[in-house]
């Protein structure tokens, strides 16, 4: 049992101290741009990772036979890591793109500091499960326009409405490509999250 | 066990193929492992314990986590393998004393527990970010 691990299992090794972990979790619809986003800023090539679903329906027991066979649907996700100072360690965590993963969402979620919601005006109607699920889960997110060729087209009332925001989502655009447009959104998310906590 | 147990699966197929994932957890399937946070960091523990007699990819995770903290999800990643199956094998490695987990997050906390969502930990990000 290691419910609470550092200190139930094995000895710290105190010269060398764990970073403290945070996460943002980066959701959207189906090529969004939402690996470009975390690639953009990450200190590591975004990587690549996989839960399948039928994990808990299939095991394989110590005399070798399989308790249960079924098809392994895999859903990848992306993910990214940045070291900020003070030994604090940010991952970015990609959402699967397609809706019909929103119930492992809650996986990826918990703990998070918040989400950006990354849109594109061609698709809006593409980020409607993210918007909805973040607002029924009360986790903080923004609402990030992706520009991808750098001209707005669309004016951020007009997609606020189109998208039935409240007035207390954030709305900015972002490049998914620039490192100081991200760094800018993800900023966005925190100073949400610190005014939640201050409400 | 269930019904389901059936032995002669593994023989009845004449194809030949590599490791199933489940079958890398050598049977252990996840129930508090599921908790595990994906972000949560995995380091080895400096014990010198042999690793003789562990898997491939025991030997892997262990090897991974001695070089810096890894989190599952990049465990995931550099192993090729499920969330799902890492969680389990860190958790057993964990309780076999190969490895220390490092995670604020309860096992079973909920979406809607942000109690490890602190001001003064979210100030500390954003300067962070800021100084990017």
């Amino acid at each position: 049992m290691a419910s609470q691990p550092s200190s139930a299992t094995g000895t710290e090794d105190k010269a060398h101290v764990a970073p403290t972990v945070v996460k943002i979790v980066i959701a959207g619809g189906f090529a969004v741009g939402k690996t470009t986003f975390i690639g953009s800023i990450s200190d590591i090539d975004p990587l690549n990772t996989e839960a399948a679903m039928t994990e808990h329906s299939v095991g394989v027991d110590d005399a070798g036979g399989l308790t249960a066979r079924k098809t392994h649907t895999t859903v990848a996700m992306d993910f990214g890591r940045i070291a900020l100072p003070g030994a604090l360690w940010l991952y970015l965590f990609g959402t699967p793109g397609q809706d019909r993963f929103l119930f492992m969402w809650d996986d990826l979620v918990r703990g998070a500091i918040g989400a950006v919601v990354l849109v594109d005006t061609e698709r809006l109607d593409q980020c409607f499960p993210a918007v909805d699920y973040f607002e029924g889960k009360g986790i903080p997110f923004i609402v990030a326009v992706n520009c991808f060729d750098g001209v707005a087209r669309h004016q951020l009332e007009d997609v606020r409405e189109a998208l039935g925001l409240s007035p207390e989502v954030p709305l900015i655009y972002t490049d998914a490509r620039e490192r100081s447009a991200t760094k800018q959104a993800l900023i966005a998310v925190v100073q949400l999250a610190m005014e939640r906590l201050k409400d | 066990m269930t019904d389901d147990f059936a032995p002669s699966v593994l023989n009845g197929e004449d194809e030949a193929y590599t490791v199933r994932p489940y079958a890398v957890t050598g049977g252990r399937i996840s129930g508090e492992a599921d908790g595990l946070p994906i972000e949560a960091l995995v380091s080895s523990t400096d014990e010198g314990k042999s690793l003789k007699g562990l898997t491939p990819e025991r030997k892997k995770i262990i090897k991974l986590a001695a070089e810096e903290f890894m989190s599952i999800a990049e465990l995931s990643a550099h192993c090729k393998l499920p969330l799902g199956v890492i969680r389990v094998l860190v958790m057993d490695m964990a309780d076999t004393g190969y490895l220390t987990i490092h995670t604020t997050t309860s096992l079973n906390s909920t979406v809607e527990d942000r109690s490890g969502i602190t001001l003064s930990l979210l100030e500390s990000v954003l300067d962070g970010i800021a100084a990017l």
